[in-house]
């Protein structure tokens, strides 16, 4: 297992796309953390819960489970994972490398960007004279640990889309659509009841404090890892099981 | 050793590999020889674990391949020629196998040095040449320093020097003890180097041996008979049940029987003979005249592969 995590570490690392999402992904997220905390209007009821949500900004999370999907798909596309295969031909091994490797790469990725964007925001709302979240407060704190989890777990949900689909193209616009139009759609539509428990608003309930309307901290954890599971689960049957 | 059992592939309604058993002998060169969409590239995968066979069994020493305990110093593979990633680098494509398979860093210098491809190391193996990609997939086979070889058509797309190098190479790797399975489309390219075939056509398998032998067995080795008494000999031969035919010399060219069986008639019969000798087949002729069969041998029961149409009447 140790040989198929630094073969997968160097594939990953040598791939000039992957740090570009990594990056671009830290920058942008950041980029729309400022002007949230730069532009938005809070009113008398603005709390550091709304204060919170302009830090842990969910864009990252899009940007990892691209990358996370790609790491899958780019070896289909060039052909790569057959030569991959013919080095370790036990796939369980490559698929779970695969996901640690991506699992770790979006917690220190989130990391980074929270340790930016949360002193960042929280400067520009102070300065604006609006409330802030403080880093003392426990669930503050909770929030964001929450945030860099679903990031480790978002990166490997997107890998085993990637291994499930196979085609860039296709799982990129699902695990886009999926959360930005499809869940958005049906939280307009589903009674908040219901619609809370979908997987990324379940996601998002992780990063923030407590909310009227979401799950809590532990139960929208563990109803998106739940989630999240389900796909690795199919993934790997589908892996391990069919022709490479 | 390698050893195919029963080997079935089906892709829909197409069966592509169909009930293929052969073995490749430890410390031989084996060429796997076919036409394109034989299934050699199909079977290939199987050996190695890439595909599922739908019934049958693939082992290498004894094992399957995602069995054996250190595959890449095992088995060297090349089953695709342009199987890399836009932007990675030779050198950091081998790094990332290499690591896989605990392999040191001066192994990879020594496999660049091998194919002659140190001093383009530094880019992407995508933009290379055919025959550089050719020649970097044989550094990738060679990275374990494995003793034995499976390379899907490495000589495909080189340039008549390249093939000759490639040749060379595999020759020398075989001579070295280890056990070389290459397969081609065109057995000319391997008749030479090649200690045993293994040819196949539409999945099944049409022959295994020596090189000499499959070229002795092919139904194309002929004949040539000249004599005064033509016509008379002509008739004496078609009533043995033989194929015989005029050449534009005004020579016979008797198929389905020996020099020695024409030469006793001719004896008997009291005719005079100016010449009697048997013309093999070229090597191409003997594998197109075989893999062409094989359409047959599917419409028939299919019992006995190594047979001929001619020789089952």
């Amino acid at each position: 297992m140790k040989r198929v995590l630094r073969s997968e570490w160097i594939k990953f690392t040598t791939v000039r796309a992957n740090i570009i999402v990594v990056i671009g992904g830290i920058v942008v997220t950041l980029g729309l953390a400022a002007l949230t905390a730069a532009l938005v209007k809070l009113g008398p009821t603005a709390t550091s819960g709304t204060a919170l949500r302009s830090a842990t900004n969910p864009f990252l999370l899009y940007f990892l489970l691209i990358l996370g999907v790609q790491s899958f798909t780019q070896e289909y596309r060039f052909g790569t994972m057959r030569v991959t295969l013919t080095a370790t031909p036990r796939r369980i091994d490559v698929f779970w490398a695969k996901l640690i490797i991506l699992a770790v790469v979006g917690a220190v990725t989130c990391v980074v960007y929270l340790a930016i964007s949360f002193p960042v925001t929280m400067a520009i709302l102070h300065q604006r004279g609006l409330p802030t979240a403080q880093f003392s407060d426990h669930q503050v704190r909770q929030a964001l640990f929450g945030y860099i989890v679903v990031c480790a777990i978002g990166a490997a949900l997107g890998a085993a889309v990637g291994a499930l689909i196979r085609s860039t193209a296709l799982a990129v616009t699902l695990v886009l659509v999926w959360p930005l139009v499809i869940e958005q759609t049906l939280a307009s539509l589903l009674p908040k009841a219901v619609s809370k428990h979908l997987p990324f608003q379940s996601a998002q309930a992780v990063a923030q404090l407590p909310t009227n309307g979401y799950l809590g901290h532990w139960a929208g954890l563990a109803t998106f890892a739940l989630f999240s599971a389900a796909f690795v689960y199919a993934a790997l049957t589908r892996f391990t099981r069919s022709d490479a | 050793m390698i050893r195919a059992t029963g080997l079935t592939k089906t892709y829909g309604q197409k069966v592509v590999v169909d009930d293929l058993s052969f073995e490749v002998n430890p410390g031989t060169f084996t060429g796997f020889i076919g036409p394109n969409g034989a299934g050699k590239s199909t079977t290939m995968r199987m050996l190695i674990g890439l595909d599922r066979p739908d019934a049958g069994k693939a082992t290498i020493s004894g094992l399957a391949y995602p069995d054996l305990k250190d595959p890449m110093r095992e088995v060297g593979v090349l089953i695709e020629a342009k199987a890399f990633h836009a932007t990675r680098t030779a050198r950091n494509h081998l790094r990332m196998l290499a690591a896989a398979g605990d392999i040191s860093k001066a192994r990879i210098d020594e496999v660049l040095e091998m194919v002659g491809l140190t001093s383009e190391a530094g880019r992407s193996p995508a933009g290379y040449s055919l025959g550089m990609s050719q020649r970097f997939g044989l550094a990738l086979a060679l990275l374990g320093d494995p003793g034995i070889l499976i390379l899907d058509e490495p000589t495909n797309g080189l340039d008549p020097e390249g093939i000759a190098w490639m040749r060379g190479l595999l020759r020398s790797l075989a001579d070295e003890g280890r056990s070389v399975f290459v397969s081609s489309h065109l057995l000319s390219e391997l008749a030479q180097v090649a200690d045993d075939v293994v040819v196949i056509g539409q999945g099944h398998l049409i022959a295994t041996g020596t090189v000499a032998d499959f070229v002795a067995k092919s139904q194309l080795n002929m004949v040539r008979v000249e004599s005064p008494q033509i016509d008379e000999l002509k008739r004496l031969l078609i009533g043995l049940g033989a194929n015989v035919s005029v050449d534009n010399e005004g020579a016979l060219e008797v198929k389905g029987a020996d020099a020695e069986a024409i030469g006793e008639l001719a004896f008997k019969s009291g005719i005079e003979l100016h010449q009697l000798a048997t013309v093999a087949a070229s090597l191409e002729e003997a594998f197109l005249e075989a893999t062409a069969d094989s359409t047959e041998f599917r419409s028939n029961t299919g019992n006995d592969p190594t047979s001929s149409p001619e020789g089952a009447q």
